[in-house]
């Protein structure tokens, strides 16, 4: 479904990504590992469009998607939900799943299906999204990613400063997409449970690709546990 | 004297009509792109003389001519945005405001250049005698200013409150990356936006044209009043724009009347530093909340 083939990316003269090629294939979840400032975001922002690779191919479905712009990566049903939620705080709950599928049609059964599956968010689609709780926001940015009908989804990081009890509930959520043939690909600080819902792990460090493994298999490993698992 | 003093307020309000015209164009360019455009008024002068072009040299039907002047507004705001900010995306705000002094400065020495600085006369669109109701002098132009303010002044309202594009520039306001990431084509947005508020600029020009004549620095004046009609406003609020533009045309007139027009500037200047100091956020300005 995604292939990156040799993606460099640069911040003006810093190179952030050097030559990562990764696949994620047709209704996997696949999780991408890494300490901080690996690259991993970066990664992200280059699939959705956000930053421009200076090299490789992003292949989507058959068509390289390394040229286009975000909007007409967001209308092919790549979707990204970013790192720190990233919630439009001044408008409301409504307004904000509104805009996430400001590229698609009529929204309408959409927005049963999100309200469906987050029903915390019911009640409080009148409420500026500023004052929800990181739980509540955290269930708004991805049900607002679901509401651009993607069939890959880039998680950034979604239970980053959450309680237990939600960050299991979103994973419950997570682990049903594949039901809808939605792909994901999970950017994860906390790698023990990236690997229980992941079906493939990339590790990534310094920009570069250090291995890939089935998920499985990496969870008893213990000499990959100690080397970047922590 | 209560007669005259409605007299006065009649007129101030339809003087300020063209204030909260420039307010709004200026507040709804600020809010999508964060850029306070000092050639808003200079931009909107511009549009004036393509009507004044297509109107004395072409001989173009007036309302034909207006219309084609809008146009031209809304096409000089959006080209600004695409040739001019687009590239300055992500400079600091500064260099962004300094880029549109630039572009007041060259407009007015364009078209200074082209047509010279004597004033050029602009009948007024409609020719219609004032009509007295009610002992109130009501002069057509007046009610056609504050009838196109309250139309324009809906739209708006409509158009942020109830439609997708409003909704983007909105979520551009908010959040310009996660806006990208929802699909929203962030440059298309912000030129409309910009064409949106240059052409309410061009709408207070040309309404303006018949009193103050068509020359390269008509707006000067109504720009400043513009600028201080938004802030008194609370910069960003619609509503603000509209209330702080009148009430600045009311405020103007009765000092015009009543002291000497010289001391205009410098009184509601004094006026908008006294709301600034009880309200910092002006009159309907959403407080500047910080989040840690």
């Amino acid at each position: 479904m995604l292939k990156l083939d040799h993606v460099h990316v640069h911040y003006g003269r810093v190179q952030v990504l050097r030559g990562v090629s990764l696949e994620i294939p047709d209704g996997s979840v696949v999780a991408l590992l890494g300490a901080n400032g690996a690259g991993k975001s970066t990664m992200l922002k280059a699939i959705s469009g956000i930053l421009r690779p200076s090299r490789g191919t992003i292949i989507f479905d058959g068509e390289d998607i390394s040229r286009l712009d975000s909007s007409a990566i967001v209308r092919r049903g790549v979707i990204h939900c970013p790192e720190g939620r990233q919630v439009f705080p001044g408008l409301t709950v409504r307004e904000n799943l509104l805009l996430g599928s400001y590229v698609r049609g009529n929204p309408r059964v959409q927005f049963d299906r999100v309200i469906d599956i987050f029903e915390a968010l019911g009640p409080r689609l009148g409420q500026l999204a500023g004052t929800l709780s990181g739980g509540e926001q955290q269930m708004l940015a991805i049900g607002r990613a679901l509401m651009g009908e993607p069939r890959l989804l880039l998680l950034d990081e979604p239970s980053l400063g959450l309680a237990p009890l939600i960050v299991e509930y979103i994973f419950k959520v997570i682990s049903k997409f594949h039901e809808h043939d939605i792909s994901v690909l999970l950017v994860e600080q906390n790698a023990t449970l990236a690997l229980e819902f992941a079906d493939w792990a990339y590790a990534l460090s310094h920009g570069q690709i250090r291995f890939s493994q089935a998920a499985d298999e990496l969870r008893d490993s213990d000499l990959v546990r100690s080397a970047y698992l922590g | 004297m209560t007669q005259y003093l409605l007299q006065i307020s009649l007129a101030g309000l339809a003087q300020g009509s063209l204030y909260a015209l420039t307010a709004l164009g200026l507040v709804v360019i600020y809010n999508a792109s964060t850029v306070v455009n000092f050639a808003h008024g200079a931009m909107g002068m511009a549009a004036t003389y393509v009507a004044y072009v297509l109107i004395s040299q072409l001989h173009v039907p007036v309302p034909l001519a207006f219309v084609g002047a809008i146009a031209a507004a809304f096409i000089l705001g959006a080209v600004v945005q695409a040739l001019l900010l687009e590239r300055l995306n992500g400079a600091p705000i500064l260099t962004q405001v300094v880029v549109t002094l630039g572009l007041f400065m060259f407009l007015e020495g364009v078209l200074g250049l082209a047509f010279g600085y004597n004033p050029r006369p602009m009948a007024p669109p409609i020719a219609i005698a004032p009509v007295t109701v009610a002992g109130l002098v009501l002069r057509p132009q007046d009610i056609v200013q504050l009838a196109l303010l309250v139309a324009l002044g809906v739209a708006l309202a409509a158009l942020f409150g109830a439609t997708k594009l409003g909704l983007g520039m909105r979520a551009i306001t908010e959040n310009t990356y996660a806006a990208r990431l929802m699909g929203i084509p962030v440059g298309r947005v912000l030129g409309t936006a910009w064409g949106l508020g240059v052409l309410l600029a061009a709408v207070a020009a040309i309404l303006a044209a018949p009193t103050t004549s068509v020359t390269p620095n008509m707006m000067d004046t109504i720009v400043v009043y513009g600028f201080i009609a938004a802030i008194l406003g609370g910069f960003g609020s619609l509503v603000g724009a509209v209330v702080g533009g009148l009430i600045l045309g009311v405020i103007v007139n009765m000092i015009d009347a009543f002291l000497a027009p010289e001391l205009a500037m410098s009184i509601v200047f004094g006026l908008l530093v006294l709301v600034l100091y009880v309200r910092p956020d002006g009159l309907f300005g959403r407080k500047a909340v910080q989040k840690v």
